[in-house]
């Protein structure tokens, strides 16, 4: 099983060629197996690598790719728990979603072109989780973007679809440079990019004293910079809201379970590094802080039912860069595991309701449909009680393991901070919730939807499969106190192999732990009955208000980067273009080429006549020179 | 003597040499119409095995009383000379088959070509590299002349001949010169003992050693020995200058590295050799900036080409046959990929001028995005082969030749960016596209997505040149 | 060697006349002068070659270059009938710029001979002993065709190709005989 972990990468690779080559040739039925298989494949493969292989790192060294004296860059790909955790869940939810999708597209003629880059999405982001180099990583962190980038603007010929890629991408690459920076000051500085290497040698050369620790702060948040552009958190996240544009598989794989946790993976896999830097972990708590504060803020005031559902996941990752902050490492990752599935599951939800409404997604124009689609509405219940984190959704144990790490790590304020987000994340999520289901009558939603689209059957049954997942998938990480069958933390205990862990807790911080626990829940359930006082019997007459304008424009976050950003910098290069440089551009390679004409004519005339005996006299006169070399030479040994 | 091994040190040559005979008799008792595709194939076949023999056998040491010598670095060459051979079979069956040129010698000579550059790479006796050297240039005047009721080619064909007739005696009479100073016929390293020649004073061996190297400077076409270059590029067929821009260069400069190499390096030598690449990378560019026809232009970056390889014969460490290795495949490469595209491009026209390529992008795009992909690979921008090239030659030379070497070598690449960049500008232009394409020429586009994938390939490992040689 | 004067000055005759015969070959404007002039070179290498105590060579140099190419070449001028082409060459800027080069040639020529140090060392069996004892030419076979056997059958190659070559380029209508 071992020695075929290299097929995981390349099943996925096959599925993208073999749909986007014979595009015109495959049927859509079959390409939309292959897709599927593609996915389902490996994840089989994965499953079998995780049940058959117990102390487990499969490394694997593939060739060098560049080699010099001080450095070398390795193509190899790396398979330890960690990276086994994000492939379980890539593959699992990736595989569903994938299903998914064959429902969602079956109507579509391009769905070949749709699975090609999923499946490329696939191989990319795999290659991210598995590469044992920030090289090789790299290579999968642009990929990724690059799919995302296809995706979203998946229906090009839309204005608004092909502006949101856009803006993604060009989000993407300004973090990408802190990334691209990072990487050169590494190379430069310890000649690897090995994450084992890095990790060992950074701490090392911090403890003898070789480098100081501004450079490990340096280092450490130009990578959170990139981290801030994938994982969406302030100031890059305003990409994301705007990738809802492209179709809702999309935004449940991609910008939602999948790639924006990438910026988590990257600080979990380089941990030892970020330890070292009090400064740089900071920084990622409160920008983490902001971005969820922020974006849980705007969320409650969104009318389209997928753009709440961004910014909650905006909100969500900044949570687990909160835990990652306070050196919560596993809570981090068990809350982006549970996250990946209640997301997951609620914006597929999302879809099957935007579906079955005709393509609807304006709450504003929804609600009553609990009658009309009662499954939708348990599954959404589902979701909805896990992301509140009410007691025993998938939430409520991460959520409690992140908080309580936020306490241990920096006291009382920043819970008090995370738990008004946690306040606020229950109360949009009943918000959406009860503005989907409840709110106006059923006579109501009968007469502006006198018939639904029938939902296909591949969507309704990954629903069921994924909310069945949601429920369970939060006792990988039950707390002590509710650990009746002392099988403990189980995501805790298969990540200490890789990640360091919090030291077990005492049972004289267990009281705290409970009482703790109880304050979210209590604040949990109030955001709860808030938003359902609000919002259950009908739409409220929202007040004019400066702080309602302030939400509802998103705290004009983009309207700041077109003002003070963009425009103001486009002015400065146009007044300087005009001025200085672009004279300057212009006008150099023209003098330089007049130059090299010259030189050019001056020898085509003289020399390059077509005469051969012109050439044979050259060819003379050539040598001349070695020997007046050998004549001066000889000269000045003579003279000495 | 034991016969074995030094059967197994030239195997590879005896392949081909081999198949030079057996094709030139082989093609009498053919028809016409079948000897001008079972030819080809057949010396296909002949490279292929001769390449699998070199890949697989990697036995070294000389052989025949030292007049031969078998190292893996120089298998190396060999393979990529075959290479150049594969693909130069690849693109001359459309090409001659349109002009009805239909003499099956040519793929034997094309052949015979390949057993010269693999004796004079591999040998470091000045006799058999000198048998080498004209067994490659006798063929190469054959092939040039290959059109021969055409003036211009026979025209270039001439030049070619007389010029490269007057070089060769310039190198004869160096070995002569060094011969007589030295009483050694023998230029390798091992041979030569450590220090036994290391006597500057001995004016014959230093005189006679700059007609080798001027001699030599001549056939590799670098500045300023570089005149007929162009004159004679222009005018051979277009399959024929690929061949004539890559396969040479390959053998020439891996004797300037044999040569220079051994002990028997002296300042003067360097100096000239230095001289030279100065003056071809500038003379290179400045006079390509100049040219209108896509052939000319071509040629005169192949000086330049000349110009960066010289660096890397005075100023290399222990593994720069690496880098010249690596930089010489990347060069074939887009060469042939260039070339190859010319001539799909060019149906009815043996020369195309720079403004004739108009409207080429609407007529044909992916031509158009294959030239501009092998024009950035020869000018050595990032993501493509050619940049890996330059980049491992700056590693190599910098360190060594210092500031103003390197300095140099940069400088010069970015003023040939320039010419490169116009001439993919030309492609983009908007107009009517006059020329045919040819457009049922299998073994053409075999020829350039070979190039195309073999570039790539590269691309993703860098490194294989370096394993391949055993440094690694 | 012993350096007696009359051979040394049969040694210098005999430049004399090689250098003669260049410069006419050179600037004779008729070829057939040229050609001749030339064949009388090769003689004069060839009684340098028997001064040297060359016998062998000699012979060599008389069969092959005298006997064989230098007759050809003769022929092939008579056969092209081009003596009026030749005769219009003049002194022009050329000639000036080709002498300035033999002078830097002879500049760097003549500093090497004065310069040379020490003695040429005689490699293998085919020292003066030996030519008495075994024979030139036995010595020579030796080298030619066990030393050397590699460089003989490549040079059957080379002679191959150049067959090849000439018959391609030469041969009238030569698809339509087959």
């Amino acid at each position: 099983m071992v020695g075929w972990s290299f097929l995981i990468i390349l099943i996925p690779l096959a599925g993208f060629a073999i749909n986007i080559l014979g595009s015109r040739v495959i049927p859509k039925w079959l390409a939309m197996l292959v897709g599927v298989m593609a996915v389902i494949i490996p994840f089989t493969i994965a499953g079998g690598l995780f049940f058959g292989v117990g102390e487990f790192l499969i490394r694997e060294h593939w060739f060098n790719w560049l080699e010099t004296d001080s450095w070398l860059l390795e193509v190899a790909y790396r398979l330890d728990h960690l990276s086994m955790v994000m492939l379980l869940i890539i593959l699992g939810i990736g595989g569903l979603i994938h299903i998914y999708s064959v429902g969602y597209m079956r109507d579509r003629e391009d769905a070949g072109r749709f699975f090609s880059y999923m499946n490329l999405f696939i191989f990319f982001m795999l290659v991210l989780v598995l590469g044992d180099n920030l090289l090789v990583m790299f290579i999968g962190w642009e990929g990724v973007g690059l799919c995302s980038y296809l995706l979203i603007g998946f229906d090009y010929h839309r204005k608004a679809a092909a502006i949101a890629a856009t803006k993604a991408f060009v989000t993407n690459r300004i973090g990408d440079v802190g990334f691209l920076i990072a990487i050169f000051i590494l190379l430069n500085n310890f000649g690897t990019l090995s994450f084992t290497k890095l990790n060992q040698v950074i701490p090392n050369a911090l403890a003898s004293g070789e480098i100081g620790v501004g450079l490990v702060s340096l280092i450490c948040i130009l990578l959170f910079f990139a981290a801030t552009g994938k994982s969406a958190q302030f100031p890059l996240f305003t990409w994301l809201p705007d990738a809802m544009e492209g179709p809702t598989p999309v935004s449940a794989l991609i910008h939602a379970a999948t790639m924006v946790t990438s910026g988590i993976y990257l600080i979990v896999r380089l941990w030892p590094i970020f330890e070292l830097s009090e400064l740089a972990q900071s920084v990622i708590l409160y920008t983490g802080a902001f971005s969820a504060l922020v974006s849980a803020l705007i969320a409650t005031k969104q009318w389209d039912i997928k753009k709440v559902l961004a910014y909650s996941t905006i909100s969500q990752l900044g949570y687990m860069f909160m835990a990652l902050g306070a050196g919560g490492y596993g809570a981090a990752m068990f809350h982006l595991t549970t996250h990946a599935f209640f997301k997951a599951l609620l914006f597929l939800v999302a879809g099957s309701v935007i579906v079955q409404l005709h393509h609807q997604q304006d709450l504003r124009k929804m609600g009553g449909l609990k009658l009309r689609l009662p499954l939708a509405g348990l599954i959404f219940a589902i979701g909805a009680w896990s992301i509140s984190g009410l007691p025993f959704g998938a939430g409520f144990f991460s959520k409690d393991e992140l908080l309580w790490q936020l306490y241990l790590d920096r006291g009382w304020d920043v819970w008090l901070l995370a738990v008004l987000i946690a306040f606020l994340s229950a109360y949009y999520t009943y918000r959406l919730f009860y503005l989907i289901f409840y709110g106006q009558s059923a006579e109501h939603s009968q007469k502006s939807y006198p018939s639904l689209v029938a939902e296909p059957a591949a969507m309704k049954y990954v629903l069921i499969v994924l909310a069945a997942g949601t429920v369970l998938v939060g006792l990988l990480g039950v707390p002590h106190y509710l650990d009746i069958f002392h099988v403990g933390n189980l995501i805790n205990l298969y990540l200490a192999k890789v990640v360091v862990m919090p030291s077990q807790l005492g049972i004289d911080q267990s009281m705290t732990e409970i009482l703790l626990m109880s304050t979210s829940l209590a604040v949990a359930v109030g955001g709860f009955l808030l938003a359902r006082m609000r919002y259950r019997k009908s739409l409220p007459i929202e007040k004019d208000n400066g702080w309602n304008r302030l939400l509802v424009g998103k705290f004009f976050v983009d309207d700041i980067y077109q003002d003070y950003i963009a425009k103001p910098f486009s002015n400065l290069v146009k007044g300087l273009g005009i001025a200085y440089f672009e004279d300057f551009f212009h006008s150099a390679p023209k003098w330089g080429r007049r130059f090299f004409l010259k030189i050019g004519e001056s020898i085509g005339k003289t020399g390059q006549s077509g005469n051969m005996q012109d050439y044979a006299l050259a060819i003379g006169f050539s040598m001349m020179i070695g020997f007046a070399i050998v004549v001066i030479l000889f000269l000045t040994s003579w003279l000495y | 003597m034991d016969i074995d091994f030094q059967l197994a040190i030239i195997l590879p040559e005896l392949v081909i040499a081999g198949g030079v005979i057996f094709l030139s008799v082989a093609g009498l008792f053919l028809r016409p119409n079948l000897r001008m595709w079972v030819i080809p194939l057949l010396s296909i076949a002949f490279m292929l095995v001769a390449g699998a023999v070199l890949i697989i056998d990697s036995t070294s040491g000389y052989g025949f009383h030292k007049l031969i010598v078998k190292r893996r670095e120089l298998d190396f060459f060999k393979l990529i000379i075959l290479l150049g051979g594969v693909l130069t079979t690849l693109i001359s069956t459309r090409y001659l088959q349109r002009r009805s040129i239909n003499y099956f010698e040519f793929y034997v000579m094309l052949l015979a070509a390949m057993l010269g550059a693999m004796i004079a790479v591999s040998t470091t006796h000045f006799l058999t590299l000198l048998v080498g050297i004209e067994i490659l240039a006798i063929t190469s005047y054959v092939m040039c002349a290959i059109r021969r009721y055409d003036r211009s080619s026979v025209e270039a064909a001439f030049k070619y001949f007389l010029l490269g007739s007057f070089s060769t005696a310039f190198i004869l009479f160096g070995i002569g010169f060094m011969y007589g100073g030295t009483g050694q016929l023998h230029f390798g390293v091992d041979i030569f003992p450590n220090g036994q020649l290391n006597n500057s004073e001995n004016l014959f061996l230093v005189i006679g050693g700059i007609m080798f190297l001027g001699g030599l400077a001549f056939k590799l076409a670098a500045a300023p020995f570089h005149f007929w270059a162009a004159d004679v590029y222009q005018g051979a067929p277009t399959a024929v200058m690929a061949f004539l821009i890559s396969v040479p260069k390959i053998v020439f400069l891996v004797i300037f590295y044999n040569f220079l190499d051994s002990h028997i390096k002296f300042a003067p030598w360097g100096v000239f050799v230095l001289i030279l690449a100065n003056i071809s990378m500038l003379v290179g560019n400045a006079m390509a900036f100049l040219q209108k026809d896509i052939k000319r232009l071509i040629a005169f970056s192949s000086v330049a080409h000349s110009g960066y390889l010289l660096l890397i014969v005075i100023f290399h460490r222990s593994e720069g046959m690496a880098v010249l290795g690596y930089y010489l495949l990347a060069y074939l490469l887009a060469s042939f990929g260039m070339l190859a595209i010319i001539i799909k491009i060019s149906a009815d026209k043996e020369n195309i001028l720079l403004g004739e390529l108009k409207g080429l992008f609407a007529s044909s795009p992916r031509s158009v995005f294959l030239l501009s992909f092998f024009i950035l690979s020869l000018a050595g921008i990032p993501l493509t082969a050619g940049f890996f090239g330059k980049l491992f030659l700056f590693y190599e030379i910098a360190p060594i030749g210092g500031f103003w070497i390197g300095g140099a070598m940069i400088i010069n690449s970015i003023i040939s960016v320039g010419y490169y960049i116009l001439l993919i500008g030309h492609l983009f232009k908007r107009g009517v596209f006059e020329h045919s394409v040819v457009a049922d020429s299998k073994n053409l586009e075999m020829a350039y997505w070979l190039a195309f994938l073999i570039s790539v390939g590269i691309l993703l490992w860098p490194q294989v040149v370096n394993t391949f040689m055993g440094f690694a | 060697m012993e350096a007696s004067l009359l051979s040394n000055s049969l040694f210098w005759v005999l430049g004399s006349v090689a250098i003669i015969a260049a410069s006419v070959a050179v600037l004779a404007p008729n070829p057939m002068y040229s050609g001749l002039s030339l064949m009388l070179i090769f003689f004069v290498l060839a009684a340098i070659y028997i001064w040297m105590k060359q016998e062998y060579f000699g012979a060599m140099q008389l069969l092959i270059y005298v006997g064989a190419i230098m007759v050809l070449f003769i022929f092939m001028i008579m056969l092209l009938n081009t003596r009026t082409d030749f005769e219009e060459i003049n002194l022009n800027w050329r000639w000036g710029t080709a002498f300035l080069l033999s002078i830097g040639l002879m500049s760097v020529l003549i500093p090497a001979v004065v310069n040379f140090k020490g003695s040429l060392p005689v490699l293998g069996n085919y020292t003066e002993n030996n030519i008495e004892l075994i024979g030139a030419s036995e010595l020579f076979a030796e080298a030619l065709w066990e030393k050397s056997i590699l460089i003989v059958e490549l040079m059957s190659i080379l002679l191959l190709v150049g067959v090849l070559g000439a018959v391609v380029l030469t041969k009238k209508n030569y698809t339509d005989q087959i």
